[in-house]
């Protein structure tokens, strides 16, 4: 096990190893006990200054990228359909916007930091958006009063007059995709700038993760444009606690961010998926396009968060940190995310007629893995952020 | 207990979604941003001092979400605690026009269309430089008189928004940011310039503001001054502070040598007969001690007023009968904004979002025992601060929040209004003392350190740097400090 | 219920699996024809796998019921023996209540893995260990102190037992005899209400997953598992650790449970076999038939734990059945406190293994650390 951790690090790592072994750990530690607790100790802390980068990078920014490409698409696609409103363009447009959503609700799970701060969440997907402004904007289009832009809908004050659920309700109605031709010019125009909105407001929550000199050319351009301010990197504070720079203590509070949102997404989530156990009479304009898709994709956001990475490239994660301490509970945790995916689904795939019973028991059944998932996720919580390798109360000087 | 068990009883979890009005979900959206929690723990052998909001006020933790996390008194009640969850949901809601949508009933007249929009991540909003800016923007424009009588015509909170097809009282706020410069230079008396090695070297700044556009046509000497918000967290606690104790701390001051004389008489005089108990309560929240008791105070008022949700208490529109006139003067029907206005937030809602606004826990102090830390502490209390920014309160009991009763506080205001100078002169000469409690973690929280009633202040340096007036001995004894005392003073505030 | 007992899906499909293997080594040809024609033949009985219900079946029927039935039933002849023994006293009728009481108590310990769910106040009720002795001695001596024998410890079968067994018991003095008859009937009505309870509750068992009230046949499996790992604990903890002390001399030979009646090793094999049938069923429709064949959605089967689960039993019982032909246990343990650190061991790895179990089938059974961090 020696011979494989020396032979698996760097250089820098083996000097401060032995810098630590030799100054470092004296002082605190006389006992054998002691130094063995010591280099355990500093071999975490090491495991979890890993995992949180590789989270930032192969999580964090690789949602948000996907989130911006997801959104290039949608822009692209609502150019393509204001041009020829056939349905083709439609279907591109729609499958643009599925892809959008998805990517926006994996993104819950790190919905804390500049999200919390500037409210993307709110700024991408206001729910419910605001029918009657948006119905006056589109009466007014068509009267030719308003010129609308991304620039009059982001300085309106009214986050719920665009976002991805006003895009639906300009796509879809009844929760069905409205055939191209029934989409109005004023609609398309509306739709057109909600979509350059998203874009701007998508490359920002990518600026404030990365800063903005980080992005690439073409984006730091669509911010300029769009008059918004620079940001500096989020996540160079995120990944760097306990420097001067860093507005965290220790790594321990980065790590609790991450775990206080993923049990906080699976939450909320099931408050609102519960009421999926009663059969609707009636779609309401704003009921979601498909609430099994944005459980789905938020546990999704949960999932990637534990086992590091998207779908298709994990890295080194927080499920690495819980197994470190209880093996069996990381183990417990994965299970969980697969049954409460597996549970959703279930009640996804009921057949049209299935009954009332049989429907509130599959909710019931999806519901209550979720919980078991929460509370997996809550015990594993303080077994790594609250271990003193990571010191958790260094903001109290312990 | 055994090593071993299972759970197959599931629990209730812990917190819902409260359903605002008369909505019924039948396929809802899933959102989240709710619910956070603490991650439990808390470290050991610290001094009473680290517990600003007493044991059952504070939470321990750091992270961006530790302003609205449940105070230990609520998170130990179950009842409270389910409360708690559903007025936080409706404290994050996005309000809109259609009624019978999900929290359906905006305007037609208003401020905005969330509570979290002005208390961005339940803290204080930040300085902007756009009144369009939407999130963290928590700007109040008073148009008063100059010796700050509210022009007629307009409410306390001028309101640039209406639903169609009404039109708002004014098309938007200009705001615009000027230089200050001092009778020193913007310099201490050792020649280093305020607020050095900072972007802003040797700046301070200050705002004014103007109405876009007005509605109604305002007095030739009208002032428009603009307030920034509160943060939500403590307030529950500060509202069970006696008033007794606070008359006390007045009494004190008036014996003070010196210019420190704290005032207790709010915009509304020194008592307020709340409605609710027909009881006189002493003026104690809004910038301007404008308000007793939280169960007549900002969060009660502010989330009927501010997007105009009415309810079985206020069954009125917050709108004057001016604005009223004006839509009918072009050709408007106003019936529906003279009518009797439906429940659009039910009383349930309401107590929800007193229980949430009242249980948030304070986050801890931090880093006390550091030498910086002490150090500063030391210079704060030579420069005289604690006279008005008092440490330290014993709360008497709560009814709401029983666990909030005979908790040792720690937030660091007298709770009375202190004139700052003529710089700072707005709506009022004074202003309440703002308690300092977890402001070092504005960071986290909201990505700002920006204080002061109008927000002009970007950071604590700035924030000291306004006390003119009253607190003027206070800020010279502030500059004469050598630059590694300031900077030690700067980071006890930090650590409160 | 025919085809539980016999048909079982899961040992063809093994069976089949070796024979490929065999074939194999001597012609791939071959092994491909036979390949095919087993996937032909092995389809339909692949697809009536075992499932998590038809093990609730199982134990339902085969464990827990007449377990349950059969603690009830050595109760009441337990209760006769001992009304024998008050009303005419003498060494016959004194031995006949002992051998009673043997019969009772182990029926009931074999029954401990079964007491899940309803179960779990009586069995505390029944069968506190270690009794108060110094409280009996004085208490059923005198009436004034009869407010003393309330307690879960001077009552249930370790209650019974100081009683019949300890110095004095074979002349039974009125008041003595009259606390042995409160026990008894106590241990009746116990049992009974135990076994009636299931019944009431065997339907929910078996019908686990629609909702009334597990929502999961896993979530009533689970209860088991846990019942059983609860079991090894205690078996650990409280009837080896505590009492060989085998890290601080001396031991404590009077905590081993059932000294006093001699019934101290038996009594372990009970539970052991109890553990085995709650486990290993009747061999085809067990939980680790279940291990050996079912995948979960991220766990897979795991054959080799099934049938090194059943090893560990065997393992674990022949240790017993050495430990059994010691002839005085007690004195056995005072002079040597490690006798039992074998079956510690072997008992351990059971447990780590049920543990294993647990964690394949994807049940929900968490331990006490996880408890205590999430609530």
């Amino acid at each position: 096990m020696k011979k494989r951790f020396i032979l698996w690090t760097g250089r820098p790592v083996i000097i401060s190893l032995i810098f630590f072994l030799g100054l470092a750990l004296p002082l605190h530690a006389a006992t054998e006990g002691g130094i063995k607790k010591g280099v355990e100790d500093f071999l975490f802390e090491k495991k979890a200054y890993t995992a949180v980068e590789d989270y930032t990078e192969n999580t964090v920014f690789k949602t948000i990228e996907l989130l911006v490409q997801e959104i290039e698409n949608l822009n692209t696609a609502v150019a393509g359909l204001s041009k020829s409103r056939t349905d083709a363009d439609m279907a591109k447009t729609i499958e643009a916007w599925k892809g959008a959503m998805a990517q926006f609700n994996r993104h819950w799970a790190f919905n804390y930091g500049p999200a919390a701060h500037y409210d993307f969440h709110k700024q991408l997907a206001t729910w419910p958006f605001d029918k009657v402004w948006v119905d006056h904007y589109l009466d007014e289009i068509e009267k030719g009063n308003l010129e609308v832009t991304a620039r009059f809908l982001r300085k309106n004050k009214h986050s719920s007059t665009r976002g991805l659920n006003t895009a639906a309700y300009l796509l879809f109605r009844d929760g069905k995709v409205r055939p191209a031709k029934k989409i109005t010019p004023a609609e398309l125009k509306y739709l057109r700038a909600v979509s350059q909105a998203l874009l701007i407001e998508s490359v920002d929550f990518e600026a404030s993760w990365r800063g903005t000199k980080n992005l690439s050319k073409e984006k730091r351009k669509i911010l300029k444009d769009a008059g918004v301010k620079k940001r500096s990197s989020y996540a160079v504070e995120f990944t760097n606690p306990g420097e001067s720079d860093s507005r965290y203590t220790s790594i321990s509070i980065p790590l609790q961010e991450i775990f206080q949102e993923c049990t906080t997404v699976i939450e909320d989530m099931v408050a609102g998926f519960s009421e999926l156990g009663q059969v609707q009479e009636k779609s309401a304009y704003w009921d979601s396009i498909d609430p099994y898709a944005d459980a789905l994709d938020m546990l999704k956001g949960v999932e990637n968060s534990y086992y590091g990475g998207v779908d298709g490239a994990r890295d080194a994660s927080l499920s690495d940190l819980v197994a470190k301490k209880n093996q069996i509970l990381d183990r417990r945790i994965k299970a969980s995310l697969a049954h409460s995916m597996e549970r959703i689904k279930a009640v996804r795939d009921l057949p049209s007629g299935a009954d009332a019973q049989t429907r509130e028991l599959m909710v019931k059944i999806a519901v209550s893995e979720c919980e078991k998932l929460f509370d997996r996720i809550t015990a594993a919580t303080p077994l790594v952020t609250a271990d003193s390798a990571v010191k958790p109360w260094a903001a109290y000087g312990r | 207990m055994n090593k071993w068990s299972i759970l197959y009883n599931h629990k209730k979890m812990m917190f819902q979604i409260a359903l605002a009005g008369a909505l019924a979900l039948a396929v809802p959206c899933l959102q989240t941003a709710y619910a956070h929690r603490a991650i439990g723990g808390v470290p050991k052998d610290l001094s009473e001092e680290y517990y600003t909001g007493g044991k059952m006020g504070t939470v321990f933790s750091t992270t961006s979400r530790c302003m609205e996390l449940p105070s230990p008194a609520v998170s130990a009640d179950e009842d409270l605690a389910e409360k708690f969850g559903a007025g936080e949901v409706i404290f994050e809601a996005d309000f809109v026009t259609d009624q019978d949508a999900p929290f359906g009933g905006l305007g037609p007249i208003y401020n905005n269309n969330s509570c979290r929009n002005c208390h961005p991540n339940y803290a204080r909003g930040r300085r902007v430089d756009s009144w369009d800016e939407q999130f963290g923007n928590s700007y109040l424009a008073f148009v008063h008189t100059p010796d700050g009588k509210f022009v007629k015509g307009v409410k306390f909170m001028f309101q640039t928004m209406a639903s169609p097809p009404y039109k708002p009282l004014g098309k938007t706020v200009d705001l615009k940011w000027h230089e200050y410069v001092d009778n020193h230079g913007n310099k201490y008396p050792d020649g280093t310039p305020y607020n050095k090695g900072k972007e802003y070297e040797g700046s301070l700044i200050y705002p004014t503001a103007s109405i876009v556009d007005p509605l109604i046509e305002l007095p030739a000497n009208h002032k428009v001054s603009i307030e920034g918000t509160i943060g939500i967290p403590g307030t529950g606690l500060l509202d069970a502070i006696k008033d007794e104790d606070i008359i006390a701390e007045y009494d004190r001051q008036q014996k003070l040598e010196g210019p420190v004389k704290g005032a207790i008489k709010g915009k509304h005089g020194r008592w307020i007969t709340e409605p609710y108990d027909g009881e006189k309560h002493l003026g104690k929240f809004t910038s301007h001690n404008a308000r007793a008791t939280l169960q007549n105070g900002p969060g009660f008022n502010g989330s009927w007023s501010v997007p105009n949700i009415t309810r079985k208490d206020r069954t009125k529109l917050f709108a004057t009968q001016e604005w009223i006139d004006k839509q009918g003067e072009m050709g408007l029907d106003t019936a529906a904004l003279t009518a009797h206005q439906p429940e659009e937030m039910t009383q349930e809602d309401l107590e929800n979002v007193m229980i949430w606004s009242r249980g948030i826990g304070i986050p801890a102090a931090r880093n006390l025992e550091s030498p910086i830390v002490q150090q500063g502490k030391k210079m704060f209390y030579e420069a005289s601060c604690q006279e008005c920014h008092k440490p330290t309160w014993t709360t008497g009991k709560d009814k709401y929040i029983p666990g909030f009763s005979d908790q040792k506080i720690w937030p660091y205001t007298d709770l009375l209004m202190h004139d700052m100078g003529k710089m700072s002169h707005g709506l009022t000469k004074t202003f309440r003392t703002p308690p300092l409690w977890a402001r070092g973690l504005m960071k986290n929280v909201v990505d700002h350190s920006d204080m002061w009633h109008d927000l002009r202040a970007r950071d604590f340096e700035e924030a000291i740097l306004w006390h003119m007036g009253e607190a003027e001995e206070s800020r010279e004894a502030f500059r004469n400090m050598s630059a590694e005392d300031r900077k030690a003073v700067i980071e006890f505030c930090k650590a409160l | 219920m025919e085809f539980h007992n016999k048909d079982v899906p899961g040992v063809f499909l093994f069976s089949g699996n070796k024979i490929i293997k065999q074939i194999n080594r001597h012609s791939t040809g071959l092994a491909l024809l036979v390949v095919l024609f087993l996937t032909g033949l092995l389809v339909p009985v692949c697809s009536a796998e075992l499932t998590t219900q038809d093990v609730l079946i199982s134990i339902s029927d085969k464990g827990t019921g007449p377990n349950l039935a059969k603690t009830a039933n050595a109760a009441a002849a337990l209760s006769k023996n001992v009304g024998q023994f008050c009303k005419d006293q003498n060494s016959n009728t004194l031995e006949q209540a002992r051998t009673a009481w043997k019969t009772a108590y182990l029926a009931w310990r074999h029954a401990e893995s079964f007491m899940y769910g309803p179960s779990a106040r009586l069995e505390k009720k029944i069968n506190v260990w270690p009794a108060a002795t110094v409280v009996l001695d004085v208490a059923v001596k005198d009436s004034k102190l009869g407010h003393m024998l309330n307690t879960a410890d001077t009552r249930g079968f370790s209650g019974l037992e100081y009683l019949l067994y300890a110095k004095g018991s074979e002349t039974a003095a009125k008041a003595r005899c009259s606390h042995m008859l409160a026990i008894t009937r106590e241990i009746v009505t116990d049992t009974k209400e135990l076994k009636t309870q299931w019944e009431t509750k065997t339907d929910e068992f078996k019908r686990a997953g629609d909702g009334n009230p597990f929502l999961l046949p896993e979530d009533a499996l689970s209860l088991m598992v846990a019942r059983v790992l609860n079991v090894t604990e205690v078996l650990l903890r409280d009837r080896i650790a505590v009492v060989s002390n085998f890290f601080e001399k001396p031991s404590r030979p009077d905590n081993l449970e059932a000294w006093l009646s001699r019934s101290s090793v038996l009594s372990l094999e009970a539970t052991v076999k109890g553990i085995r049938q709650a486990i290993v069923g009747d061999g085809s429709t067990g939980l680790t038939t279940l291990v050996a064949t079912k995948d979960g959605l991220y766990e897979s089967k795991d054959p080799k734990l099934a049938r090194d689960i059943k090893k560990q039993l065997g393992k674990i019982e022949k240790t017993l059945s050495k430990l059994n032909k010691i002839q005085d246990f007690h004195a056995r343990i005072k002079d040597k406190p490690g006798t039992l650190k074998k079956l510690y061991k072997q008992l351990n790895t059971l447990q780590e293994q049920l543990v294993e179990a647990a964690l394949v089938l994807e049940l929900d059974v968490r331990s006490g650390i996880e408890i205590q961090l999430t609530e």
